[in-house]
C-alpha cells in the first residue's frame, strides 16, 4: 500500500464515505419503519422507500468499487510514466475552451450573470432576515414563485439524464455529441430546483429536521429521498463517461487546475480494459438513472396531487409531470446546444441533424403534452365538481386565462407548427420552439400552483398572488448562476465528449452495420 | 477473465446480502403486525375512557358578534394585526367568523360562520407534515409543534378549510404589551404554522387541578377561551366520548352538520342550522 | 465483498435492536414534545366590572405575579352569566395600549399642535381648580360646564356631579351615542319620560326599524343574550325577528324577514303600517281608548301615508309593507325598536308599539326606576352652542370624534379645556390640560347599571391591578377640584368618599370578597316601580307625531341633483360608542359581513357603484354637503341602490398608533346629513 500517490487516498476515502453512505441509507429506513410500526403509525412508506433506495444505493456502490477497484486501484505507484493521453488535431476544437484562457466576452457575460446572482443572494439574505413577509403570499396563498420554480427546475433536471440514459440504452448514435451537455444541465439545475425548496422554507435553520424528525408519510419526504437519490446518481452519471476526457485535459493542462483533474481521472490511461469496465458501468448507470428520474418527477407531482384540494387531486398528474419535465429538458438541451455551438464553435459536432432529431422528440413531447393536458381538463369540465369548476374557471376564462391561453399557445401551438415540418426543424426553428416551451412549461407549473391556492373550497378565504421583486429577483438569479455555473463547466471540462465522438468515429460504423445485419434474415 | 468471475460472484453476493437483510427486517414487521391485528392505530387512539374533545356551534344563535375572536386572540397571543398585513390577508386570527351571502334580495340569507379548525378525525394536514410537527393527539386534538416547524406550509395547502395560519413575519407587540401574554401559551416565532388547539393548554390545566383534587376530569373542567366567551352561548363543548354529555347529544341533533362533510375528514366542530 | 457481510451484519444488529426498543425510548425519540414547564408564578384572581361601556358586566381578572393576562366573564354575574362582548374581550390592550397619557400634561403651542408639557398632579390639579374657580358667568357664557358619557350611577359620576354643582347649575351634561340610544325624544314626546324598560324577551315578534341593534346596541352582551333567548330559550316560542333598514346588517342578516328601505324613511314605514292596522281594526283598542290621547287627529294624519305612497319613498314594496303589517296585526305581543334617529321616526316608531298592546301591561315595555344616573339630554352640544362654557370638563368622552362639525365650533369658542382620558383623544388633542385617568382595571369601582329591561344591578370591586402610570382615578380628579376650589363639603379624600358610599349602599360585604366571591348584588327586580307615563295628561301623547305629520308633507322625497346618493351610518359592535378603534384585536372583527378591516368601507350596490366606473376595492371619495371623506368601495348584491353604507368607528386622528392610522371618520359628512355623492379617488 506503499508508493502510492495522494490522488489515491482521496479516491479511497471518497468511496469508503459512499460506503458509509450507502449504509446510513439502507439503515435509517428499516430503522424509521421498526421505530414508526412501534408506534403504532403508519411503517409501510418507510419500509417501501427503504426496498427502493436501499438497493439503489448498494448497486451505485457497487458501481463505484467497479471503477475503483479496476480503475483507479490496479495502477501500480513508481513505475515509468504512462504516455500521454492522444488527441487528435481536429479534437482541440473540443479541448479548446478547457485550455485556452477565457476570452474578454465570456468574462463579461460571467459578470453580468455573476452581478445578478450576487443580487438574488442579497434578496435571499434579505428574506432570511424578515422572513416570507417579503414575497406576495398571503391568504390562501401559501406557495408561489418558490415552489413553481422548484417544479420547473426539476422539469428541466430531466433533459439530461433521462434524454441521455434513453439515447444510450436504445444505442442511438448520434447522442455520442450531445449527452454530455445534457447531463451537466441535469446536475447543475437539480442543485437549484432543491435549493428553492429552501428559499421556500420558512425556517431553513431547521432544515435538519427533516431528517432527524421525518416523516415518511409525507410526500415532501419522498421527494427528498428522490431528489437526493437522482442527484448523487446522475452526478456520477456524468462524472463517469467524463472520466477519460478528464485524463486528456489532464495530460495538458500546466496551470493550478492540474491536482484536480488527476484526482478525478482516476489515473486513467486509456487501456482497453479500463474502457471495457467505464462501458459495463456507463450503461448499468444508463438503467439506474431511468426510474430514478422517473420517480423524481412522479413523486414531485404527489406533493400536489396527494391533497384533497381541486385540481391538485388528481392521478394523471404523475406521468403529465414527467411528460411535461421531458419536454422542457429537451427544450432547455437545445437552447444550451445552440448556444455551445455558437460560443464554442462547435458547428462540426453539433450539427444540424442533431437540432432536428431533437426537434422530432420536442415534437412528441409537445403532442403528449398536448395529449395529457387536454385528458385532465376535459376531465374536469365534465365532471363539473363545484369545486374544481371554479379553479378551471379561474384558468379557463378568469383572472388565469391570459396565462392559461399563452401557456396553450407557447407549449403547444407554437412548437407544434414550427416543428411539423422539416422547414421549421432548424436550429434557429427548434431553439424558436425550446424557447418559448421554456415560459409555457414555467407557466403550466404556475398555473398549476397558484389558482388551486387562491380558489380553496371555501370561498372565504380567497387570496390573490402577485409576486414581489425579492420572488422575481431570486428566480431571475437562479437562472443566472444556472447559467454562470453552466459555463464555468465548460471551462473545466469538455463539453462534448472526446473521447465517446471519438469511439463512435471509430467504432460505431462496424458496430452499427453489424447491428443492423442481425436485424434481417441472414 | 479470472477477474471477471470473481466479480460476477462477488456481485451475487452482494444483491443476496441486500435481499438478505430487507427480508429479515420485512418478514419481522409483517409478523407483529399480524400478531397485533390490523387498525392497531385506532384501538390505540381510542382506549376506553379516554375523552374525544370536539365542539358544537350553534348558527341559529350565533350572532356573528365577534367576541370569540376577540377571546380566542387574547388568551392565545396572537398576532396585533396592522393594515398592511390585513391588505396582504396575513392577519392570524385562529377563529375567524367567516361571511357569505346566498340569494338575492328580498330572499337574500347571510351567514356569519364562526370557523376554528375542525379538528378533523381524519386530518388531511398531519398526513402530509414532513416533520411530525403537526399531528393528532389521543383525545382528538389536532396539535402542532412549533418548535419543529420548518415552515414548508405543506400542511396549510393540504387543509381544505384554510384555517391554518402561517407566521410571515417575526410577531411584534409594542414594548410593554408583552406584559399581557398568557403565559400558558407560547408566542410563536416567525416561520412557523399555527393553528387553533382548542385551547389545549386549558385542558392541561384543568388535568393538573382535577389530580390536585384527586378527581377525574369532569364535564366543565375544560372550556376553550371561545365557548367560555359566547355571550348567546352558541358554543358547546366537551367530550363526544361522552354520550350523555351536552356536545354529544347537540352533534347528533337533526340540524347537525360539517363543513364540506363529503371530504370524509369527520370535523369534530359541528355546526347546527339554523331553524328557520 | 467484504463490506456487504459486514453490512448484513450491521442491518440484523440494528433491526434486533429496533425490535428490542422499549416503548418509551420510541415514544421519546418520535412523539411531539407538547408539555409546559411547570409554572413557577403566583396566580392569583380578581374580580371587578368591565367598565369599557356602561353595561356593568362582571369580569373575573388572572393575574400572574400582579400582572393581568386573561380576563373572562364571571359566571354567575346576573348581567352577563360568564360571557363577555368583544370589547370585554379586548379589555387587556387597552390596559397595556403603549399610547396611554402616562401623566398629566399641558398645552405648550397652538391648540391641536400636538405639543405638551409633561406636569405633576399637584401643578395640574392646581392650574385646573384654577381655571375652574376663576371661570364667572356672564357674557351669555356659561362658567363651567361638564360633558361625560350617558349611564347609570356610579361613584365617579357622583363626584364629577359634586364638581359641577359647586360651580353652577345646569352644567352637568351627559353624552349619548345616538345610534346606540334607544328613542328617547320619542319617550319624552309621548310619556313625558327619557327613559323607559324594555324586555324584547317578552315580544313574540320584534320589528326594528333602523336599528342594527346585535351591533350597535348599548348593552352588547344583553342583546346578544336577548337574541339567544328569543330564538331559542327552552320553553318559549321562538320569537319572530323583521328588520327595516337600508342595509344587510348583522341584526337584519339574523332576521327571519329583511325589509329594505331608504337611509331616514324607517318612520314613514312605521307610519304606513299604523294606518293600516288603524285602518284594519287590528290595534289595541283597550289601551288607545284608555290611556292614549290625540288618537283621532293622528288617524287622520295618517291618511296621507298610504302603503303606495311610503312604497314611493321608502322603496320598500307595497306588497311588502301590506304583508308586514299583517304579520304586526297577527303576531302579538310584538314590540317595534327603533334607535335615536331623526325624530319622526322615533315618534312613528313608538306609536306603533301603542297600537300594538307592547305599552300596555305586559307588553314589552315598562316603566324604569331612575338610578340618578347621567343620562343624555336632548342635545348637550345644542345647549352649549348657545352659551358657550367658560370652562370645559371633558370626562372620558370624545365629542370632537362623535360629532365634529357642532363640537369643533363650541370647543374653539371655549376658553379652557380640561380632559380626564387614558387616551390622547381627539377632544383631549384639542383642550389645555389633560388629565390622564386609571383604566376600569386599575380603578375601584361602586356603580349601578341598569339594563334595558329594567332590571339593575350594583357593583362594587378594587382595583385589579396597580396602576402602570402615573395616573389618577377620575372620581378623586374630581373630588380634588372640588375640594380645592373651597366650595363644597365633600370629603376630597377618595378613599373616605368610597368607603362613604359603599357604606351608604351597604356594599361593605361586596368588596370585602376580596374579588374572589360575589362583587354584585341585584337592585330591584325586572319590575321597576314608578309611572309610565308622567306627561301632562297622564296618558299617551300622539300630539307630537300629529305635528310633525301635518306641518309638512314628510312622504315627500327631496330631490337633490348634486348630491344623489342616500348615506347610512351603522355602529359596528367593535367601535360602538365611537370608541374601540384603538385596539388592534377590535379591528379584526369590526366588519363581519364584509371582514374588512383598518380602514373606512363603503357598502354599495354593485349597479350604483357601476354607474360611477367604481370598482370592489376602488377607493373612493364620499362628499356631503358640509364635508368629505375617503373610503374604499365594498360591493354588495344584497346593498340597497342609491345607498351608501358608511361604519362609524374608524378615522381617528388621534386616540393611539391604531386608531389614529386607520380609515376616516363619516361623522364629518355630518351626522344628520343624508345625502351623498360619490366619485372614484
Amino acid at each position: 500500500m506503499t508508493n502510492r500517490p495522494w490522488t489515491f487516498y482521496v479516491q479511497l476515502a471518497c468511496l469508503l464515505g459512499f460506503y458509509a453512505f450507502t449504509a446510513a441509507v439502507n439503515l435509517w429506513f428499516p430503522w424509521r419503519a421498526v421505530l414508526l410500526y412501534r408506534l403504532g403509525d403508519a411503517w409501510l412508506p418507510a419500509a417501501a422507500l427503504g426496498s427502493i433506495l436501499g438497493p439503489v444505493f448498494l448497486l451505485l456502490s457497487y458501481i463505484l468499487s467497479q471503477v475503483f477497484f479496476k480503475i483507479a486501484a490496479p495502477r501500480r505507484g513508481g513505475g515509468k510514466a504512462a504516455p500521454p493521453m492522444l488527441m487528435l488535431p481536429e479534437e482541440a476544437v473540443l479541448a479548446a475552451p478547457v485550455l485556452a484562457p477565457p476570452t474578454p466576452r465570456f468574462l463579461a457575460a460571467m459578470a453580468v450573470l455573476g452581478a445578478i446572482s450576487l443580487w438574488a443572494l442579497f434578496l435571499w439574505c434579505r428574506q432570511l432576515y424578515y422572513g416570507l413577509t417579503v414575497t406576495g403570499l398571503g391568504g390562501s396563498v401559501f406557495w408561489g414563485f418558490y415552489i413553481v420554480n422548484f417544479v420547473f427546475f426539476i422539469g428541466i433536471s430531466h433533459a439530461g439524464t433521462l434524454i441521455s440514459a434513453i439515447l444510450r440504452i436504445v444505442q442511438a448514435e448520434w447522442r455520442r455529441a450531445i449527452t454530455r451537455s445534457a447531463e451537466v444541465i441535469t446536475v447543475m439545475v437539480l442543485m437549484f430546483g432543491g435549493g428553492s425548496i429552501i428559499v421556500d422554507m420558512g425556517r431553513p435553520d431547521r432544515l435538519l429536521n427533516v431528517f432527524t424528525d421525518g416523516r415518511l408519510q409525507s410526500p415532501l419526504l419522498w421527494d427528498v429521498c428522490s431528489i437526493t437519490t437522482y442527484l448523487i446518481s446522475s452526478t456520477l452519471y456524468l462524472y463517469l463517461p467524463l472520466i477519460p476526457d478528464i485524463a486528456i485535459i489532464r495530460d495538458r493542462c500546466r496551470d493550478w487546475r492540474k491536482p484536480l483533474y488527476e484526482l478525478l481521472s482516476l489515473g486513467w490511461t486509456g487501456s482497453h480494459e479500463e474502457i471495457e469496465v467505464l462501458e459495463s458501468c456507463i450503461s448499468k448507470m444508463a438503467l439506474l438513472v431511468l426510474p430514478v428520474a422517473i420517480s423524481v418527477h412522479t413523486v414531485v407531482s404527489y406533493v400536489f396531487s396527494m391533497t384533497i384540494q381541486p385540481m391538485w387531486h388528481s392521478a394523471i398528474f404523475g406521468p403529465y409531470f414527467v411528460v411535461g419535465a421531458i419536454f422542457s429538458g429537451i427544450a432547455a438541451l437545445l437552447i444550451a446546444m445552440a448556444l455551445l455551438r455558437k460560443g464554442y464553435g462547435l458547428e462540426e459536432y453539433l450539427k444540424p441533424i442533431h437540432f432536428d432529431n431533437l426537434g422530432k422528440l420536442l415534437l412528441v413531447m409537445s403532442c403528449l403534452w398536448f395529449y395529457f393536458t387536454f385528458c385532465e381538463y376535459l376531465t374536469v369540465w365534465y365532471g363539473a365538481v363545484p369545486d374544481e369548476m371554479t379553479v378551471f374557471y379561474a384558468k379557463f376564462s378568469g383572472n388565469y386565462a391570459s396565462g392559461f391561453w399563452l401557456m396553450v399557445a407557447t407549449c403547444f401551438v407554437f412548437p407544434f407548427c414550427v416543428l411539423v415540418s422539416p422547414l421549421g426543424r432548424t436550429v434557429a426553428g427548434t431553439v424558436m420552439a425550446s424557447a418559448t416551451v421554456c415560459v409555457g412549461m414555467w407557466l403550466e407549473r404556475f398555473l398549476i400552483v397558484a389558482p388551486t391556492l387562491v380558489r380553496p373550497r371555501l370561498p372565504y378565504a380567497t387570496g390573490v398572488y402577485i409576486p414581489t421583486v425579492t420572488e422575481i429577483g431570486i428566480f431571475a438569479g437562479s437562472i443566472a448562476a444556472f447559467i454562470m455555473l453552466y459555463a464555468l463547466f465548460t471551462r473545466f471540462f469538455p463539453i462534448v465528449s472526446i473521447w465517446e465522438v471519438r469511439e463512435g468515429k471509430e467504432l460505431a460504423e462496424a458496430q452499427v452495420s453489424a447491428r443492423i445485419r442481425t436485424y434481417f434474415p441472414s | 477473465m479470472e477477474k471477471l468471475k470473481e466479480m460476477r460472484s462477488s456481485r451475487k453476493s452482494f444483491l443476496l446480502a441486500a435481499l438478505g437483510a430487507f427480508a429479515a427486517v420485512f418478514s419481522g414487521g409483517i409478523g407483529r403486525a399480524w400478531g397485533k391485528g390490523h387498525g392497531s392505530e385506532k384501538a390505540g387512539r381510542h382506549k376506553p375512557g379516554s375523552h374525544l374533545w370536539g365542539m358544537v356551534i350553534d348558527l341559529d344563535t350565533c350572532t356573528g358578534c365577534g367576541a370569540c375572536v376577540l377571546a380566542c386572540s387574547a388568551e392565545n397571543n396572537q398576532v396585533l394585526g396592522s393594515p398592511a398585513e390585513a391588505a396582504m390577508n396575513r392577519v392570524i386570527r385562529w377563529l375567524k367568523i367567516l361571511p357569505s351571502q346566498e340569494g338575492e334580495y328580498p330572499l337574500v340569507k347571510q351567514r356569519l360562520l364562526p370557523m376554528t379548525c375542525l379538528h378533523c378525525e381524519h386530518p388531511p394536514c398531519t398526513k402530509v407534515c414532513p416533520v411530525n410537527a403537526t399531528y393528532r393527539n389521543e383525545e382528538g386534538i389536532v396539535g402542532q409543534v412549533y418548535p419543529r416547524c420548518i415552515g414548508c406550509r405543506y400542511c396549510l395547502n393540504a387543509c381544505p378549510y384554510t384555517i391554518k395560519f402561517y407566521n410571515w413575519k417575526e410577531p411584534v407587540w409594542p414594548a410593554g404589551m408583552e406584559g399581557s401574554f398568557n403565559p400558558d401559551v407560547s408566542v410563536r416565532p416567525i416561520g412557523v404554522t399555527e393553528k387553533c388547539l382548542f385551547c389545549h393548554h386549558r385542558l392541561q390545566r384543568a388535568r393538573e387541578e382535577a389530580a390536585a383534587q384527586g378527581r377525574p376530569l369532569q364535564a366543565g373542567d375544560y372550556q376553550p377561551a371561545c365557548a367560555e366567551v359566547c355571550p348567546a352561548k352558541a358554543i358547546t363543548f366537551g367530550d363526544l366520548n361522552d354520550p350523555d354529555s351536552a356536545v354529544s347529544v347537540l352533534a347528533r341533533d337533526i340540524r347537525a352538520f360539517h363543513l364540506l362533510e363529503e371530504l370524509g375528514t369527520e370535523p369534530k366542530v359541528t355546526y347546527l342550522k339554523e331553524r328557520s | 465483498m467484504e463490506i456487504t457481510r459486514k453490512n448484513f451484519l450491521k442491518l440484523g444488529m440494528f433491526s434486533g435492536f429496533g425490535f428490542a426498543l422499549p416503548d418509551w425510548a420510541a415514544k421519546w425519540a418520535l412523539k411531539p414534545r407538547e408539555d409546559l414547564p411547570p409554572p413557577d408564578w403566583e396566580e392569583t384572581v380578581s374580580h371587578t366590572v368591565c367598565g369599557l361601556c356602561p353595561s356593568g358586566c362582571g369580569m373575573r381578572v388572572r393575574k400572574v405575579d400582579g400582572r393581568a393576562v386573561g380576563v373572562a366573564g364571571i359566571a354567575e354575574h346576573p348581567v352577563n352569566r360568564g360571557s363577555l362582548c368583544s370589547k370585554g374581550a379586548a379589555a387587556l390592550q387597552e390596559l397595556y395600549h403603549p399610547d396611554r397619557v402616562k401623566g398629566p400634561l399641558l398645552r405648550d403651542g397652538a391648540r391641536g399642535s400636538g405639543k405638551w408639557k409633561k406636569i405633576a398632579w399637584p401643578e395640574a390639579l392646581a392650574l385646573l381648580s384654577k381655571k375652574l374657580g376663576r371661570a364667572a358667568p356672564g357674557g351669555g357664557r356659561m362658567p363651567f360646564a361638564a360633558l361625560t358619557s350617558a349611564r347609570a350611577w356610579d361613584i365617579q359620576g357622583e363626584t364629577l356631579r359634586g364638581l359641577a354643582g359647586s360651580l353652577g347649575k345646569d352644567n352637568l351634561f351627559a353624552l349619548g351615542f345616538p345610534l346606540s340610544e334607544p328613542p328617547a325624544d320619542a319617550y319624552e314626546e309621548m310619556h313625558g319620560l327619557r327613559r323607559l324598560g324594555l324586555d324584547l324577551t317578552r315580544a313574540k315578534l320584534v320589528v326594528s326599524f333602523g336599528f342594527d341593534w346585535l351591533q350597535s346596541a348599548g348593552a352588547p352582551v344583553g342583546a346578544q343574550r336577548t337574541f339567544a333567548r328569543l330564538r331559542s330559550a327552552p320553553g318559549r316560542e321562538r320569537a319572530r325577528l323583521i328588520q327595516v333598514e337600508p342595509r344587510l346588517s348583522a341584526t337584519a342578516g339574523k332576521a327571519d324577514q329583511w325589509l329594505r328601505v331608504r337611509p331616514g324613511t324607517e318612520g314613514l314605514l312605521a307610519l304606513a303600517l299604523a294606518g293600516r292596522l288603524i285602518a284594519g281594526g287590528t290595534y289595541d283598542k283597550a289601551f288607545v281608548n284608555s290611556r292614549c290621547r290625540g288618537f283621532e287627529e293622528f288617524k287622520k294624519g295618517l291618511e296621507r301615508y298610504s302603503p303606495e305612497e311610503v312604497a314611493e319613498a321608502t322603496g320598500a314594496p307595497a306588497k311588502e309593507i301590506l304583508k308586514l303589517a299583517d304579520l304586526l296585526a297577527a303576531g302579538r305581543p310584538a314590540a317595534a325598536i327603533t334607535n335615536r334617529g331623526p325624530l319622526l321616526t322615533q315618534l312613528a316608531v313608538h306609536a306603533l308599539n301603542a297600537l300594538l298592546g307592547g305599552l300596555s301591561e305586559g307588553g314589552a315595555f315598562s316603566a324604569i326606576a331612575d338610578q340618578d344616573g347621567f343620562w343624555a339630554g336632548p342635545s348637550a352640544a345644542a345647549a352649549l352652542a348657545a352659551r358657550p362654557p367658560g370652562a370645559l370638563l371633558v370626562d372620558r368622552v370624545n365629542p370632537l370624534f362623535l360629532s365634529p362639525l357642532e363640537w369643533k365650533g363650541i370647543l374653539e369658542r371655549t376658553p379652557f379645556i380640561a380632559t380626564v382620558s387614558p387616551f390622547l383623544t381627539e377632544t383631549a388633542e384639542f383642550s389645555d390640560l389633560v388629565l390622564p385617568c386609571h383604566t376600569p382595571l386599575e380603578r375601584g369601582h361602586c356603580s349601578i347599571h341598569v339594563s334595558p329591561d329594567g332590571s339593575a344591578v350594583l357593583n362594587a370591586a378594587v382595583k385589579a391591578v396597580e396602576p402602570f402610570y402615573d395616573t389618577r382615578d377620575p372620581a378623586e380628579i374630581f373630588l380634588l377640584a372640588a375640594g380645592a376650589s373651597g366650595r363644597t363639603s365633600v370629603p376630597a379624600d377618595l378613599d373616605s368618599f368610597f368607603t362613604g358610599h359603599i357604606a351608604r349602599l351597604q356594599a361593605e360585604k361586596l368588596l370585602e370578597e376580596g374579588g374572589k366571591g360575589k362583587s354584585w348584588r341585584e337592585i330591584n327586580g325586572p319590575a321597576a316601580a314608578g309611572p309610565r307615563f308622567a306627561s301632562g295628561s297622564g296618558k299617551f301623547e300622539f300630539q307630537a307625531l300629529t305635528a310633525l305629520l301635518v306641518r309638512r308633507d314628510a312622504a315627500k322625497r327631496p330631490e337633490n341633483g348634486e348630491f344623489p346618493l342616500y348615506v347610512h351610518f351603522y355602529s359596528p359592535l367593535a367601535f360602538s360608542f365611537g370608541e374601540g378603534a384603538h385596539l388592534p384585536y377590535l379591528q379584526s372583527v369590526a366588519g363581519p359581513g364584509m371582514q374588512d378591516a383598518w380602514e373606512t368601507w363603503a357598502e354599495l350596490h354593485p349597479e350604483t357603484a357601476g354607474a360611477r366606473g367604481i370598482a370592489d376595492g376602488d377607493a373612493v371619495w364620499i362628499a356631503s354637503q358640509r364635508g368629505k371623506i375617503k373610503a374604499r368601495a365594498r360591493l354588495s348584491a344584497s346593498a340597497m341602490p342609491a345607498v351608501v353604507s358608511l361604519p362609524v368607528g374608524l378615522g381617528h386622528t388621534a386616540y393611539g398608533r391604531w386608531a389614529a392610522r386607520a380609515g376616516s371618520n363619516p361623522l364629518e359628512l355630518g351626522s344628520g346629513e343624508s345625502r351623498v355623492k360619490i366619485w372614484k379617488s
